[in-house]
C-alpha cells in the first residue's frame, strides 16, 4: 500500500515537473516563467491534495490509521523539494505555502481516521472506496467553485 | 512647490491646527516651517517613462544621516545625506517619471516627514524655454506643431543629465546659459554630448565656440541663432535631427553573452531527486528514510541559492558619429536569479547614467518593472558622486533583473566611406589613432574591416562578408544608407566588470565620401 501510494506521488509529481521545466526551457527570455510557474505550483498541491483524498480514507480502512498517516505523510512530503524550486520561481509569499502544506499535512492526519470510522460501522470493503470517491467528487465540486466561495469569504 | 509635514503625532496635531486656522488656499508654507520641500525639473512637467530630477529641499531637527526614500514609477529610490541642525540642504536625485512622486525623510531625532508631488505627464513633444530676452512671439507654435512648451527659469535647468530626458528639446539664450552654475552647465554640455536637441540664441562667441565643440550627432541637435528671428525652424530642425531615444532593452538584449543560467543545474538537481527516490521507494521501503531525504532536499533547495548567486551578464552599445567628440552608450545587466531572496547589485563605477529599465522596455519578469507582487527594486543614491551605487531587488528563481545605463564618453575615432563600383566600399581612417579589426556595415552588407592605420585607406571587397549577428543587426538599423557604419567589439577591462560575463560594442557611423582624398 506504501508503495503504491507513493508511487502515484512520485509519478504525478514526475509529471508535472517535467511540464513546468520544458514549458520554462520554452519561455526563457519571454518573461512568462512567472506564470508557469504559479500554474505549476498549482498543480503540484492539487497532485498532494487529490493523492491525500484519494488515498487517505481508503488507507485507513484497510490498513488501519496509523500505517495510513505515515504513508499519506510520505506521499506528501516526495514533492516537497519540488514544491520548494516551484515555489521560488513564484512571488507567493513563503508563509502562505507553509500554510498550504500544514493543511494538507492536517487533512493526511484526518482522512485515515475517517476511513477507519468507516469501517468499523460498515465492514464491507467498499464502503471506503466509496467514502473516497465522495471526497474525491467534494474536492472537485469545491474546486470548480472556488472563486465564488472565495468572493463569499472576502 | 509641495510642501511635506512631520509624521510625528504632536507635530501633526499642531500641523493640522495650523492649518485649520490658515485662510483657504493660504500657501503651506505660511502654515509654518515645513522640514520638507519638493519640486521637478522642468516645472514639474516630463514626458512619461522618462527620468526627470526631484529636488529635495529639508531642515533637519537634529544634526545627523537623514535618510531619503522616494518612489516613483514603480522603482523605490533611496540616499543618505549628512545634515545640520536647522539648515536648508538641498539634494538632486534622479526619479523616473510618474504621476505621483512619493518622498519620506527619516531624521536623525527619529522623527519622519512626507510629501507628494504630482507630475504632469506630456504625451506630445516637449520643448523647454529657458530665455530672459526672447520675445513672447519668437517661439509661436504656429511652426512646431503639436510640440509643448514650457517656460523654466535659468535656475531651475537640472544638474543631472538624466533629467535632460524628460524633454525633447531645450531653448536657451545668452542671459539664462550666464545664470547658470558649474553643476547646471556641466549638466547641459552633457546633454548636448548625448545628442541633446538645443536652441540657443545670442550667445558670445567663446560659449557658441564651447558648445560646437561638445555637440553630438555632428553638431545636427545644436542650433545657433544670432537672434530670436527664426526660432520656430530652428526648433523644427533640432527635433528632426535629434536622435531616436537611447538603444532600449528589447535591442540590447540579443547582444547579452549567451548563458545557459540556472535552468540546466535546476534540471540536473530534479533528476537527481526523483532518482534517489524511485531507489528509496523500491528499495528503503521506510516511510521515515523518503520523509527524512524529502526535507533535506526541500533545505538544500532552499538554502542553496544563497551560496551561489549569479553573476549579472552585460551588454555595452556605444554609437557615435564621425568627426563627433562625444559618443554616447546604451548598457544593459540582466541577471537571471537562482531562487528566492534578496539581491543587491553594486553597480559598476565605470557605467554612468544608470537607472530603471524604460517602462517600455520592461516584462513581467522584470525586477524593475512593477507587473506583479514583488517588492519594487531599491535603488541607493550617492549624493556626493552623483549616481546610483547599488540596485537592491527581490530575486526568483528564472526571473530577470534588468539594470539599464545611457551615458556619454569622449571618442576621437573619425572616418569615411564611399561607394565602389565593385560593390565593395573604401574606408579611410581620419583620426589619429590605429583602428583594430572590426565590421563595416552598409546598405545591409556586412565587410570584413581589417586593422586601418591613421590616415590610410583600405578597400572592403564584396566577396568578403561576415555572417549576420545580433550586433551587426543594430549597426545596420543605425546606418542611414548613404554611409557606412564601422563596427568594433570592445574589451571590457576597467574594475568592475572586468569579471563580468559582458559584450560591448562601438558602432561609428562614417562620413559620406565625396571622392576627395
Amino acid at each position: 500500500m506504501f508503495a503504491a501510494a507513493s508511487l502515484a506521488g512520485w509519478v504525478a509529481a514526475a509529471a508535472v515537473a517535467i511540464w513546468w521545466l520544458g514549458e520554462v526551457a520554452l519561455a526563457r527570455g519571454s518573461g512568462s516563467s512567472t506564470a508557469l510557474s504559479t500554474s505549476a505550483l498549482q498543480a503540484l498541491v492539487m497532485v498532494q491534495l487529490f493523492s491525500i483524498v484519494t488515498f487517505g480514507p481508503w488507507l485507513g480502512a484497510t490498513t488501519g490509521p496509523r500505517s495510513a498517516r505515515l504513508t499519506l505523510l510520505c506521499s506528501l512530503a516526495l514533492p516537497w523539494p519540488l514544491v520548494a524550486l516551484v515555489w521560488s520561481a513564484t512571488p507567493l509569499p513563503g508563509w502562505t505555502m507553509v500554510q498550504i502544506e500544514a493543511a494538507l499535512a492536517v487533512l493526511a492526519l484526518l482522512l485515515p481516521w475517517a476511513g477507519a470510522a468507516v469501517r468499523m460501522r460498515a465492514p464491507q470493503p467498499v464502503a471506503a472506496t466509496l467514502v473516497s470517491l465522495a471526497s474525491v467528487i467534494a474536492v472537485c465540486a469545491l474546486w470548480s467553485v472556488r472563486d465564488v466561495l472565495l468572493e463569499r469569504l472576502s | 512647490m509641495i510642501q511635506g509635514v512631520y509624521a510625528s503625532p504632536v507635530t501633526a496635531v499642531l500641523a493640522a491646527l495650523l492649518i485649520a486656522v490658515a485662510a483657504p488656499g493660504a500657501p503651506a508654507a505660511a502654515a509654518g516651517p515645513a522640514p520638507l520641500e519638493l519640486s521637478a525639473a522642468w516645472g514639474g512637467v516630463s514626458r512619461p517613462g522618462r527620468m526627470t530630477e526631484l529636488r529635495v529641499r529639508l531642515s533637519s531637527p537634529a544634526a545627523g544621516t537623514v535618510l531619503l526614500r522616494i518612489a516613483s514609477a514603480g522603482a523605490v529610490i533611496e540616499s543618505a545625506l549628512a545634515v545640520r541642525r536647522a539648515e536648508w540642504q538641498e539634494v538632486t536625485v534622479p526619479v523616473p517619471a510618474s504621476e505621483t512622486v512619493a518622498v519620506r525623510a527619516q531624521f536623525p531625532d527619529g522623527t519622519s516627514a512626507a510629501g507628494s508631488l504630482p507630475l504632469r505627464l506630456a504625451e506630445e513633444p516637449l520643448l523647454a524655454v529657458a530665455a530672459t530676452s526672447l520675445r513672447p512671439a519668437a517661439v509661436s507654435g504656429a511652426a512646431t506643431g503639436r510640440t509643448a512648451r514650457v517656460e523654466v527659469n535659468a535656475g531651475e535647468l537640472p544638474r543631472q543629465h538624466q533629467a535632460y530626458q524628460a524633454v525633447d528639446a531645450v531653448l536657451v539664450d545668452a542671459g539664462a546659459l550666464a545664470q547658470l552654475d558649474t553643476g547646471q552647465l556641466q549638466g547641459l554640455v552633457d546633454y548636448l554630448g548625448r545628442c541633446g536637441a538645443l536652441v540657443a540664441i545670442a550667445l558670445p562667441q567663446a560659449a557658441s565656440d564651447l558648445l560646437r565643440k561638445e555637440a553630438g550627432c555632428g553638431g545636427r541637435t545644436l542650433m545657433l541663432l544670432a537672434d530670436d528671428a527664426s526660432t520656430d525652424a530652428a526648433v523644427l530642425s533640432v527635433l528632426a535631427a535629434a536622435p531616436a531615444e537611447p538603444v532600449g532593452r528589447a535591442l540590447l538584449r540579443p547582444l547579452l553573452p549567451q548563458a545557459a543560467g540556472p535552468w540546466p543545474l535546476v534540471v540536473a538537481a530534479v533528476l537527481a531527486y526523483f532518482a534517489l527516490a524511485a531507489v528509496l521507494l523500491a528499495f528503503a521501503g521506510r516511510p521515515a528514510v523518503l520523509v527524512t531525504c524529502a526535507s533535506l532536499a526541500t533545505l538544500a533547495v532552499l538554502v542553496g541559492p544563497h551560496v551561489v548567486q549569479p553573476k549579472p551578464r552585460l551588454s555595452i552599445w556605444a554609437e557615435s558619429e564621425s568627426q563627433d567628440h562625444r559618443g554616447r552608450y546604451s548598457a544593459l545587466a540582466e541577471t537571471t536569479g537562482a531562487g528566492r531572496g534578496t539581491r543587491t547589485q553594486v553597480l559598476p563605477e565605470l557605467l554612468q547614467g544608470a537607472g530603471p529599465c524604460a517602462v517600455a522596455d520592461a516584462d513581467s519578469d522584470d525586477a524593475t518593472g512593477s507587473a506583479d507582487s514583488t517588492p519594487p527594486p531599491h535603488w541607493r543614491w550617492d549624493p556626493a558622486h552623483s549616481r546610483f551605487l547599488t540596485v537592491t531587488f527581490e530575486q526568483r528563481l528564472f526571473a530577470t533583473a534588468a539594470v539599464c545605463w545611457h551615458g556619454g564618453f569622449p571618442l576621437t575615432r573619425s572616418a569615411s566611406t564611399r561607394r565602389l563600383g565593385s560593390g565593395g566600399i573604401l574606408v579611410t581612417n581620419r583620426g589619429a589613432g590605429i583602428w583594430p579589426a572590426g565590421v563595416a556595415v552598409q546598405d545591409g552588407r556586412r565587410y570584413v574591416l581589417p586593422v586601418v592605420p591613421p590616415g590610410t585607406a583600405r578597400v572592403l571587397s564584396a566577396s568578403a562578408q561576415v555572417p549576420e549577428s545580433p550586433a551587426t543587426d543594430l549597426a545596420a538599423m543605425s546606418g542611414d544608407g548613404d554611409s557606412a557604419v564601422l563596427l568594433w567589439p570592445l574589451e571590457l577591462s576597467a574594475r568592475g566588470v572586468e569579471h563580468l560575463p559582458a559584450r560591448a560594442f562601438l558602432a561609428l557611423r562614417a562620413a559620406h565620401d565625396m571622392g576627395g582624398s
